[in-house]
């Protein structure tokens, strides 16, 4: 059926597609423009926009603008090829780029999340992510970890002392897990400014961000409220997890709740902190922005952090708007490990070899350091326990 | 086994798609064209690569398409007759910048920021930058002819090719201008008898698929300042455009353009409110300058006595709540388009003389009584003679789609009547095209020459059209 066939698929059919329909807006006003594809505009510090068109494959179909063709095909009655579909829209990082970018302020990632929920409903996603749905019921983590040993981190660390004021502190599932020297550092700056850490012990869960990324999103925010409703009373909750910085952005905007980083940050301005390197650091340093920080708000915010202490470093990219993903987040990295481990190579890469990576973000640090061990990469609150003095 | 599977059986299996999914952004550019299905895609890493793909499409009658960055608005890679999408962006490599001989040699698939950036470090850059923006590519442009920075200055893309490389339909490669001599590299375009370069530029990929562009490389700017003129009338405005255009002050301007009135008002007004509305021109020019400062401060001066001659004034309010910002952010078309889109944008690029501005704009204001259901917008962008008229209808695509193609190419036959000439042609300007008898036949004959199975982009140039093609096309 071609040639003659000219005519577009304008016929909108009653198709139920609820997810997508409610993107109608973005379907049809998607000027193909390919700005989401592989921009390089360097008056906007925009050194290419999509990590899956850099490091996986260069099909279009990958990207923020296929997703909008595939989900206007399949509004419009196209037969499309699901399984097909669904390898295409479930490797997305989820990174933003391509919202931040295009030119008329379409949600590319939006309807790729949106594509996602309704290949769920579908009953047509791809393996690796079915798994990993399975885990994150199971395990209440994406990494595997069994629930039994999520407080490992904390293990052997001493109990802080008891003072009026308290944090209850949410490592997340990365720092819980896979970066525990992370969510211990932190430990170590709270208790340094005089706060009573408080945890919810064998209580502590995933607050649903790795749902949210697969498109599940109410499942996502029952994973949310159940976290939330643990957290309960008046205490400043402070989470490690920039992914659980958004989702508790998304979940409960009017309850007290920071980024570790958004504390600390505060920590510093209000003087309950004196941090300042110490040490010679012997190379350079380099921050590698995150697209969770981008979204949760927090990059400037890192930089203001460590110019504070005296740190001189480098970052990219150069503007914090546009952070092309390291390959940590989304699909990606169950869909496509061998790719998303080139993503983390090139971000290292892009700095000087011996130079010492610091990310605010654990999932980053967790997987950057898989895809390239005899990188030195930090998590910002362990790099400034190592590099500064303080009461640590 | 079908004649499209033929063709790229022979490929690295990584170059070639047939998924239905990946094919459908294959299916248009950003134009108000029809799109089309092609049956698979490839994505050629070398010449090599495209000469086998043509040769054998040519052996098996396939219809190949080629594309860039797919941000052009005519339709020309639109594969309307099926067959193959050959995708360029894969092809993406900068061979050489050598500044000793002032020219950039770069694959087809280089977009314009990715070059940009790159020459950026070796204080270069390159004299046509279109404003479909960042993500077209040279070969695009090359291909559909484009302007944009630096039209006012270099007049068009063909001006700023030194050569290229060229694989024809039978799979043979050439290489045009000076580089067409066995030891030559790529310095001079012309002398060596008949301009074979431009027949390839603004060829919309129906004679050969270029392969490697050679460009002229310019100092970037030192000093950037824009400035904005006001007229009561169309009429004063092109005048004023003449003068600055028959003295040669375009020397310094990167870039150039004029608004109509409703663009004016709707900048201004939405800047700045309390600005009353009798106050507003009636036509607004805006120029971009680059250069040595005390050059371009000399030039705005000559060029601010030309505006008062021909009855016009400085006018920096649309500068301060519009052009500037245009500019030093470098938005692009879809960007200030799609502010005040309903949906989509049918765009139309036309060539005029600069005294035709007025019977240009008489047309714009035909097209808005005809057809009142679209907002109807136009511009022109200056050249260093002449201009280019934009038209954009904006639509709802979900539901006009089909009106605004109707209206779209009636906008062809009133700017033909008015005395402008199609730019950027692809299948939009075709049926125009082809009512220029005599220069069509040529082309006709030429393509019978280069591509006599007319398998590269039928349809562009109104060239190409094989029923036969068609008609296996359809049980492919």
């Amino acid at each position: 059926m071609v040639a003659k066939a000219c005519q577009y698929h304008l016929t909108v059919t009653n198709r139920m597609l609820p997810l997508i329909s409610a993107f109608k807006k973005d379907l049809y006003h998607c000027a193909d423009c390919n700005y989401c594809v592989d921009a390089v505009w360097a008056e906007r510090g925009i050194d290419h926009v999509c990590a899956t068109m850099q490091h996986h494959t260069p099909l279009t179909s990958y990207s923020g603008r296929g997703y909008i063709a595939a989900a206007r095909a399949w509004l419009e009655g196209v037969d499309l090829d699901l399984n097909a579909l669904g390898e295409r829209v479930f490797t997305c990082t989820t990174c933003g780029n391509c919202e931040q970018v295009c030119p008329i302020g379409l949600h590319p990632t939006a309807v790729g999340r949106a594509l996602r929920g309704e290949l769920w409903a579908h009953e047509q996603v791809p393996a690796p992510l079915a798994a990993l749905h399975q885990d994150l019921l199971r395990d209440e983590n994406p990494n595997g970890v069994p629930r039994a040993q999520r407080m490992q981190w904390a293990c052997g660390l001493p109990k802080t002392a008891e003072t009026i004021e308290s944090v209850l502190y949410l490592p997340g599932c990365a720092a819980a897990t896979t970066t525990s020297t992370e969510a211990r550092a932190a430990v170590a700056l709270f208790t340094a400014a005089g706060y009573w850490v408080n945890t919810l012990g064998e209580a502590d869960s995933c607050c649903g961000a790795p749902l949210h990324e697969l498109g599940l999103d109410h499942a996502a925010a029952r994973m949310f409220e159940a976290l939330s409703g643990k957290a309960s009373g008046d205490r400043l909750v402070v989470m490690s997890g920039l992914e659980c910085a958004c989702s508790w952005q998304r979940g409960a905007a009017t309850r007290q709740a920071l980024s570790f980083v958004a504390w600390l940050a505060q920590a510093l301005h209000a003087g309950r902190l004196q941090l300042h390197t110490t040490r010679d650091l012997g190379s350079s340093i380099h921050l590698l922005d995150s697209c969770q920080s981008r979204r949760s708000a927090t990059n400037s915010l890192v930089r203001e952090i460590l110019n504070g202490v005296g740190v001189a470093f480098t970052s990219s990219p150069t503007d914090p708007r546009y952070v092309v993903c390291c390959g940590a987040a989304g699909g990606m990295p169950r869909m496509q490990p061998e790719s998303a481990a080139r993503m983390a190579c090139a971000r290292i890469s892009a700095s000087e070899p011996d130079s010492l990576w610091v990310s605010a973000d654990p999932r980053c640090v967790a997987h950057l350091r898989a895809a390239m061990p005899s990188a030195r990469v930090f998590g910002l609150a362990e790099f400034l326990t190592t590099y500064c003095a303080g009461s640590f | 086994m079908n004649a499209v599977r033929k063709v790229t059986e022979t490929l690295d299996p990584a170059v070639v798609s047939d998924n239905p999914i990946d094919l459908l952004t294959y299916q248009r550019d950003c134009s108000v064209s029809p799109p089309g299905h092609a049956q698979a895609m490839v994505r050629p890493r070398d010449k090599d690569d495209v000469a086998a793909v043509l040769r054998e499409a040519t052996r098996q009658q396939v219809p190949v398409y080629v594309r860039g960055g797919g941000t052009m608005y005519a339709g020309g890679v639109n594969p309307h007759q099926g067959g193959l999408v050959l995708d360029l962006t894969g092809m993406n490599r900068i061979l050489d910048i050598d500044l000793a001989r002032g020219v950039v040699l770069i694959e087809p698939g280089v977009r314009f920021g990715a070059l940009t950036q790159m020459l950026k470090p070796h204080g270069q850059t390159i004299g046509i930058i279109p404003v479909t923006g960042p993500t077209a590519t040279i070969g695009g442009a090359a291909s559909a002819h484009a302007l944009g920075t630096g039209s006012a200055r270099f007049q068009s893309f063909a001006d700023e090719v030194v050569g290229l490389e060229v694989v024809l339909p039978s799979g043979q490669v050439i290489r045009t201008g000076s580089a067409a001599g066995p030891k030559a590299e790529y310095f001079h375009r012309f002398g060596m008898g008949p301009d074979l370069t431009g027949l390839f530029l603004g060829g919309d990929a129906t004679f050969g698929v270029i392969t490697a562009i050679a460009l002229w490389l310019h100092p970037l700017p030192k000093f950037r300042d824009t400035q904005c003129y006001g007229f009561a009338s169309a009429a004063a405005a092109a005048n004023f455009i003449g003068a600055v255009q028959a003295r040669e002050l375009t020397r310094l301007v990167w870039y150039g353009s004029g608004y109509e009135a409703g663009t004016i008002k709707s900048r201004v007004l939405g800047a700045v409110p309390d600005t009353a509305p009798e106050s507003l021109p009636q036509f607004c020019v805006g120029l971009d300058f680059g250069g040595d400062e005390p050059m371009v401060r000399h030039d705005q001066q000559l060029i601010a006595t030309l505006c008062a001659d021909t009855g016009g004034r400085l006018y920096p309010l649309f500068n301060e709540s519009y052009f500037r910002h245009l500019r030093n952010e470098e938005i692009y078309w879809y960007g200030y388009a799609g502010y005040f889109s309903r949906s989509r944008c049918a765009i139309l690029m036309s060539s005029l003389a600069t005294p035709s501005m007025p019977a240009f704009l008489t047309a714009v204001a035909q097209l808005r009584t005809e057809y009142p259901q679209f907002l109807w917008g136009a511009a022109v962008v200056l050249c260093r003679r002449g201009l280019h008229g934009g038209i954009m209808a904006f639509y709802d695509e979900a539901r006009e789609w089909e009106a605004a193609q109707d209206a779209t190419q009636a906008a062809t036959a009133l700017l033909v009547k008015a005395g402008c000439t199609p730019y950027k042609t692809g299948k939009l300007w075709a049926e125009q095209l082809a009512g220029f008898t005599q220069y069509h036949e040529v082309l006709q004959s030429l393509k019978q020459l280069f591509d006599p199975q007319a398998i590269l982009s039928p349809g562009n140039l109104g060239l190409g059209h094989n029923a036969n093609l068609e008609k296996k096309s359809d049980v492919l």
